[in-house]
């Protein structure tokens, strides 16, 4: 690649950059990912390979584990100084610093380090004839990594269901409130029956609640009596179909 | 054979696996030379094992690519044992101790290692074909484990770095107080480079995380392989050399986890790679000038990301100095390299003890503690004080398969056996090579290393050594292996046999590195089993304390759940590690007494998490809460039922969530004060 098109390319990349970083979803996520892959962990290194070395010094592989390697090193590196900016590490301090990096790789690329011929000379590159068993390779380790992720997703677990209380704050009239929760983690729709006991005495009773499976179920409940001085409130839950048999239990002390 | 010279200068004695040397120097970078034999292709093999002839020239015209040789078969067969691979892990999530499980997955393995290693220990593979099989096999082995938890991070350090690049990414700082492992927030590199990408790629820190390491695998079995081609002067010998580093026994699981060592190795082949080429080139070389450079920003990269690995590597750089004065006192204007390390190693070993003290002071007593506790129980052991550690047993005193115990064996041996006449070989061969010699006496590190696996205390940090240390025994055993490939038995037999030989090499080091059958493979949840013990149910208490308590809350809990909360809940769990605060009485003691509500207060602890499976069975990673724990390692009977329900009768004390098998308290105000 020449110098012209090499510049051409990091210059556009620069531009798509400043856009998926600037303009809320002025790029897609794939996008955005296939534009940051290189210029975080390539451009960086390419930049400073290809000002240090000479020209035709490296060959194919050096060059890759130059501009990887060199790439790392000097992102870890600029965290350093980019922490000690009054900007931090945030988004913007990141898309300027890779910006200059781009710049600077297509400044300084006086050399013809990436061509196909350099490549060739220096590794073998696979022929169309030869594509079949590589692309028979990948969709081998794609059904493979699909296999990963829907054995871990599918992995027979142990179902449950979270019930929570915690103080909230008070309400305008000055009431004390509790916030009650349930999330149901089973594999199929519940029906709870949920009580809140004040000292001993039922003051809230939901006789069916239906949280079907990762939904959540909250209520805000004010204690017309207020916190019970040295008492405790106490929430139970139970499931509809052993209704009295306690399945959850939480409770909240006065002090705590 | 294939070999490598230096361009525009003359070459060294014979050709380069003979005599090993590049004493020539080198004003550019290793060049391939076509092999002599054309390697058969694909098709051939293929056509082979259908039963069909095929002359090799019609093969070889068939395949289209002779340089090439046979990289299409083993890329599909790397492909296919990954497939086995996942297909074991699906496996043992859905069908738990299946028989089949165990050999599809070790099938998996050497269907990934060994064609490989036989062709990179053959003579016709190409440099370029050697180059590709170590990328595809390095970056085969990571994908092993990948696939092992594809959606999440879920070893044990990965939580602990996982904390950094979170506090990195909430707040755009360094140093930030990580409870779960204090000196990592010192050691930032890799969460640095991690939360750039999340941030301008959109990532999560997991995706993010992947792909960095993806990349810095890549870098890491290049870089070493052009740095073993570089000192040792073939493609042969680089090939296996990078092969045999690719046996490590932390290589598989703890060098591919999100943690600081998977970033600080590959760096560290970086700069040695840049090093070897500047030590070899000559002065008036305008490459020297880019490789300082690089050796510098690559050196300054590793101490800011790793401390073992940047004090291993000044370890290093001060051997192969010390090497190279006495060379050049020796052997003048003959000796191989041009120029010495010293500058660099002097401003790296600079940099490297100035980190410690000034940003990082903790990480002395991190280090230093269990090497001086392990040395001492050594020293106790030889004297007749102590009894040893008792090996090929985990934590519950299960005795592992006679099997992997003989591999692991077998496999120790070989090495041990291996470098003697490795080293004899490098000094043959290399002895006016600072680099090869300073390679040679780092190998010396493992066998020296071997004697604290006997330890408690030190056999971890003797497991730690074996990152480092492979690189430079995989350099001497690849020497004695390609000395003897040259030698009066070289033939097909003795190809085979070095195959089989690097291949229990390679199981013995992937059992001595994956632990106990269970910690190998996924599955349902275990007790105190690290990986295997994190799902849902403590994954999603921690979520809920972050989602509703805020973060960095005072949490006392035991081990696993406090690597959750601490991680991905953005609690602050108590433990030794932070404060100095033992909390395991709280949970162990019968009752709560005075003892308890000391620990609470002195902790400030706000929140209790109590996890009730751990009373269902002994811990596998032989502690509950931490070290501190009594008859931590040694636990004969499961922590008491009624040591965990205790809570349920305390007074100011209330539970806010109930799911299950975790409960969490909420600590009265008045508890904390005096």
């Amino acid at each position: 690649m020449s110098r012209k098109p090499l510049a051409a390319v990091l210059g556009t990349a620069l531009v798509l950059l400043v856009l998926a970083l600037l303009v809320p979803g002025g790029l897609g996520t794939s996008l955005r990912l296939l534009i940051a892959l290189p210029l975080v962990l390539v451009l960086p290194g390419y930049a400073v390979t290809a000002a240090m070395f000479p020209r035709r010094w490296l060959g194919f592989p050096e060059t890759i584990v130059f501009s990887l390697g060199l790439s790392l090193a000097i992102l870890a590196l600029a965290g350093l100084a980019l922490s000690l900016t009054p900007w931090g590490m945030g988004t913007i301090p990141w898309g300027i610093f890779l910006g200059i990096m781009a710049l600077a790789a297509a400044g300084v690329a006086r050399r013809e380090l990436l061509t196909v011929a350099r490549m060739g000379r220096s590794i073998p590159v696979p022929a169309a004839r030869t594509v079949l068993p590589f692309a028979a390779a990948a969709l081998i380790v794609l059904a493979a990594l699909r296999m990963a992720v829907v054995g871990e997703a599918q992995q027979p677990q142990a179902g449950f269901t979270q019930l929570w209380i915690l103080p909230a704050p008070s309400d305008a009239g000055n009431r004390a409130l509790v916030r009650l929760g349930i999330t149901n983690r089973e594999p199929v729709t519940r029906r709870y029956i949920l009580q809140l006991v004040v000292e001993g005495r039922t003051i809230r009773r939901w006789p069916v609640l239906s949280v079907a499976p990762g939904q959540t179920w909250q209520a805000t409940v004010p204690l017309s009596s207020g916190f019970p001085a040295g008492g405790k409130v106490e929430a139970t839950l139970s499931r509809a179909t052993s209704p009295l048999s306690i399945y959850r239990r939480v409770w909240l002390e006065h002090d705590t | 054979m294939s070999e490598i010279h230096a361009i525009g200068q003359p070459r060294a004695g014979r050709a380069a696996g003979q005599t090993g040397h590049a004493r020539g120097g080198a004003a550019r970078m290793a060049t391939a030379v076509a092999p002599r034999r054309a390697a058969p292709g694909w098709p051939r093999a293929l056509a082979i094992a259908l039963g069909k002839r095929l002359t090799a020239r019609r093969a070889a015209a068939r395949a289209g690519a002779g340089a090439l040789g046979w990289l299409p078969t083993l890329t599909v067969l790397a492909a296919l044992g990954l497939f086995l691979v996942s297909w074991a892990y699906s496996g043992a999530r859905d069908r738990p101790g299946a028989p089949w499980i165990e050999p599809a997955y070790w099938c998996g393995l050497l269907l990934l290692f060994v064609p490989s290693a036989a062709r990179l220990i053959s003579a016709a593979a190409s440099r370029g074909e050697r180059l590709w099989i170590v990328s595809i096999l390095g970056f085969g082995l990571y994908l092993v484990k990948v696939f092992r938890s594809p959606q999440g991070f879920e070893l044990h350090d990965e939580f602990l770095h996982y904390r950094t690049a979170d506090d990195i990414l909430r707040t755009g700082r360094l140093f930030a107080d990580n409870p779960l492992l204090p000196v990592s927030a010192h050691f930032p590199g890799l969460e640095i480079v991690t939360s750039a990408l999340a941030r301008v790629g959109g990532l999560s820190i997991f995706a993010a995380g992947i792909v960095v390491l993806a990349a810095a695998r890549l870098v890491l079995v290049l870089a070493l392989y052009l740095a073993y081609e570089r000192a040792g002067g073939s493609s042969r010998l680089a090939g296996i050399a990078t092969l045999l580093y690719l046996c490590n026994p932390k290589l598989l699981f703890f060098d591919a986890q999100f943690s600081y060592e998977s970033l600080g190795l590959p760096l560290v082949a970086l700069v040695i790679m840049a090093m070897v080429c500047r030590a070899q080139s000559r002065p008036s070389d305008s490459s020297r000038f880019g490789l300082t450079i690089v050796a510098l920003l690559g050196l300054a990269a590793v101490i800011v990301t790793h401390h073992l690995t940047s004090y291993a590597f000044a370890f290093f750089l001060s051997l192969w100095t010390a090497t190279y004065y006495a060379l050049a006192a020796r052997y003048g204007s003959r000796a191989t390299e041009r120029v010495g390390p010293a500058g660099i190693a002097l401003l790296g070993m600079a940099l490297t003890f100035s980190w410690a003290l000034y940003i990082a002071p903790a990480v002395v007593d991190y280090l230093a503690s269990p090497v001086e506790r392990g040395l001492r129980e050594l020293l106790s052991i030889v004297t007749g004080h102590a009894q040893s550690r008792q090996l090929f047993r985990d934590n519950t005193g299960k005795v592992a398969p006679a099997w992997e115990r003989i591999a692991q064996l077998a496999s120790t041996t070989l090495i041990l056996v291996g470098l003697v006449p490795g080293l004899y070989a490098v000094w043959r061969r290399y002895r006016t090579s600072a680099a090869a010699m300073a390679l040679a006496g780092t190998a010396l590190l493992f066998p020296l290393s071997l004697p604290l696996r006997f330890t408690e205390a030190g056999a971890e940090a003797s497991d730690r050594a074996a990152g480092f240390a492979f690189i430079a025994v995989g350099f001497v055993l690849a020497v004695a292996l390609d000395s003897a490939l040259h030698g009066r038995w070289a033939g097909h037999w003795l190809r085979i046999a070095l195959t089989a030989l690097t291949t229990l090499v390679f199981v013995g080091e992937v059992i001595v590195g994956g632990g106990p059958a269970w910690s190998r493979l996924p599955g349902p949840y275990l007790v105190s089993a690290d990986a295997r013990s994190i799902e849902p149910q403590g994954t999603d208490a921690a979520a809920w304390m972050r989602a509703f308590l805020g973060p960095d809350n005072r949490v006392a809990t035991d081990r696993i759940n406090g690597l959750l909360t601490g991680a991905l809940g953005e609690q602050y769990p108590i433990a030794h590690v932070n404060t100095g605060i033992d909390v395991a009485p709280v949970f162990f003691a019968p009752g709560y007494g005075s003892v308890q509500q000391g620990i609470i207060r002195q902790g400030k602890i706000r929140y209790l998490l109590v996890d009730l499976r751990l009373s269902t069975a002994l811990p596998l990673e032989g502690v509950y809460i931490d070290g501190s724990e009594p008859e931590a390692l040694q636990h004969h009977t499961p922590i008491a039922p009624a040591a965990l329900a205790k809570f349920t009768r305390l007074v100011n004390l209330s539970q806010v969530y109930d799911g299950g098998a975790i409960l969490i308290y909420r600590i009265g105000v008045s508890t904390h004060e005096p």
